[in-house]
């Protein structure tokens, strides 16, 4: 089942264009990036799909139109009422949004203690940013949704809370489906298994990491430095029926097989007969930052 | 608790714990105090402005301390009521409170409605309060005083306080800014005082319901039926208008 989904969505303000012709779909399950670069249109995207601004054109749906599925969002800057404590907060959260009432408290408890906040007693309107960050995820929880909805969600915390919370989108694989925005990119392939890259308002690769790749036209390598003469190291690769592209760069050779197994094997039986030494030998995963920066490179 | 109802318990609390109570309650409570006193003294006040030469001012009457009272109600708490129900709206746009609420599903229309309702019910007790307190603040200067007109002077200033409300309630809804929105509601306030002069409006329109609150000081038997039917009807499309208005406005947060 489809949890989430955009058809031709277009956003356009006076004379700019905030989001063209975005055509996404989220499957139910799925951790789902959504990268680019400030102003990529990324918000817009998200802030339509869950109807907090109109579309000029297009439409979305949430989980085919079903209306008993529960949608939380946390904004990338989330406001709170800063007269209530943090346990008031999700209180009121979870009564508006009519959560089941048995699980409340407990749920509450659980993720008050999440947020490092059980022991704050203090109104939220004296809270440090990190502290209103961990509470807005809390929030976000607190109704056990079916989709959660998070704008920038590591971008305002500390190395520490950053990781607390890519661990928990992390422990959230498989009870929800998760949609995230994000211009760290090292967050984004660290949770997500499905991506969508939003350049200047249009969406410019979707899919996994694999097909993202694909899109880019970077592909997993080996990389060999070579002492010695790499040409004629190149060359003698180059032959080898495993060989799918090599190209040399300075004392590197850089070399796309399609079985990197027996590459790996025969390489450095090639380096020992043609008496070239090995300075490094690695195999290369591009990166989503590999990927995002081919894809975009030129158009920046 | 069903969801409209921890809405309408954050509204209130929110009433109780911000400084919208204090912006209302302590202005009015002054007023109410001060106002039988004031109106006790105003022409010895008086007299010793104007000097010896003047002639001498007859002493004070019970209906002078709801003048007072009446006063205040046409000149002060009608901005107090306005500064408050700006923010209601456009200032929870403003720091993206609503938007977790909004994004969640919960219905802008409720939205606008149970606010609308905690402000105008709010605004109704804490005049028809301060019209009692007037009332006992008196009765030791004037033990002669009547209660009738605390009745009156509540019942001509409660679609005054509605339509106010509903009115400012639009405002906030279509303008982003809580001062635009208080501004705006401000300047139609001044519009309606500023056509008091006119008798047909006086007479079939909320414009009649400020000389109305003169008159409910004395039983002047003058009719409120058009001025106060007038008042709900336009009360419940500015309701309206507003709930349309924040249905087509867009969130983007703080």
């Amino acid at each position: 089942m489809i949890a989430a989904e955009f058809n031709s969505v277009s956003k356009r303000y006076k004379t700019t264009v905030a989001l063209d012709d975005l055509s996404l779909s989220v499957p139910e399950g799925a951790i789902f990036g959504l990268v680019g670069q400030n102003g990529a249109g990324k918000s817009t995207a998200i802030r339509i799909l869950l109807g907090l601004i109109r579309a000029s054109s297009g439409s979305v749906s949430l989980f085919g139109g079903a209306g008993h599925k529960r949608v939380s969002f946390l904004p990338d800057v989330p406001g709170f009422y800063g007269w209530m404590t943090a346990r008031q907060y999700l209180e009121f959260v979870a009564g508006v949004h009519g959560g089941p009432k048995t699980e409340q408290r407990s749920r509450i408890d659980a993720l008050l203690h999440l947020a490092n906040l059980t022991d704050i007693k203090t109104p939220i309107g004296g809270y440090s940013r990190g502290m209103k960050q961990r509470l807005g995820i809390a929030q976000a929880l607190v109704t056990a949704p079916d989709l959660l909805v998070l704008d920038e969600p590591t971008s305002a915390l500390d190395p520490i809370g950053r990781l607390d919370v890519l661990n928990l989108m992390m422990e959230l694989r498989g009870r929800t489906t998760i949609l995230f925005s994000s211009h760290i990119l090292e967050d984004v392939e660290r949770v997500a298994d499905q991506f969508a890259i939003l350049h200047r308002a249009h969406l410019i690769a979707n899919g996994t990491l694999a097909q993202i790749r694909v899109t880019a036209g970077i592909t997993p390598h080996l990389e060999i430095e070579i002492l010695g003469d790499p040409s004629t190291f190149a060359s003698v690769v180059d032959q080898q029926s495993w060989a799918n592209g090599v190209e040399v760069k300075g004392t590197t050779v850089e070399i796309r097989t399609i079985n990197a197994e027996l590459a790996m094997f025969q390489l450095p039986r090639i380096a020992t007969d043609l008496e070239c030494g090995i300075a490094r030998f690695a195999n290369v995963e591009p990166s989503l930052e590999d990927a995002f920066v081919a894809l975009t490179r030129g158009t920046s | 608790m069903s969801a409209d109802q921890t809405f309408l318990r954050k509204e209130l609390q929110e009433y109780w714990y911000t400084w919208r109570m204090r912006l209302l309650v302590i202005p009015v409570i002054f007023l109410a105090l001060t106002g039988p006193v004031l109106a006790y003294f105003a022409p010895e006040i008086l007299s010793a402005a104007l000097g010896m030469q003047s002639e001498p001012l007859p002493e004070a009457v019970w209906q002078d301390v709801y003048h007072q009272w009446v006063g205040n109600l046409q000149q002060i708490v009608p901005f107090l009521l306005i500064v408050i129900a700006a923010g209601a709206i456009a200032g929870e746009c403003a720091t993206g409170t609503i938007i977790p609420i909004v994004a969640g599903g919960y219905s802008r229309q409720r939205i606008v409605v149970i606010k609308y309702v905690v402000q105008t019910v709010v605004g109704i007790i804490v005049i028809a309060v301060g019209t009692l307190i007037t009332w006992a603040a008196g009765l030791p200067l004037f033990p002669d005083i009547a209660f009738a007109p605390t009745l009156r002077i509540t019942a001509v200033a409660a679609p005054l306080v509605a339509l106010l409300v509903a009115i400012t309630t639009l405002a906030s809804s279509a303008i982003s800014s809580t001062l635009g929105a208080a501004g705006a509601s401000i300047a139609v306030y001044l519009g309606i005082s500023g056509l008091t002069f006119w008798p047909l409006a006086r007479e079939w329109t909320p414009v009649g319901l400020l000389p109305l609150l003169g008159n409910a000081v004395t039983d002047s038997g003058a009719s409120i039926v058009w001025p106060t039917i007038s008042s709900i009807a336009i009360s419940i499309i500015c309701v309206v208008a507003a709930i349309i208005a924040f249905e087509h406005r867009e969130l983007s947060g703080s």
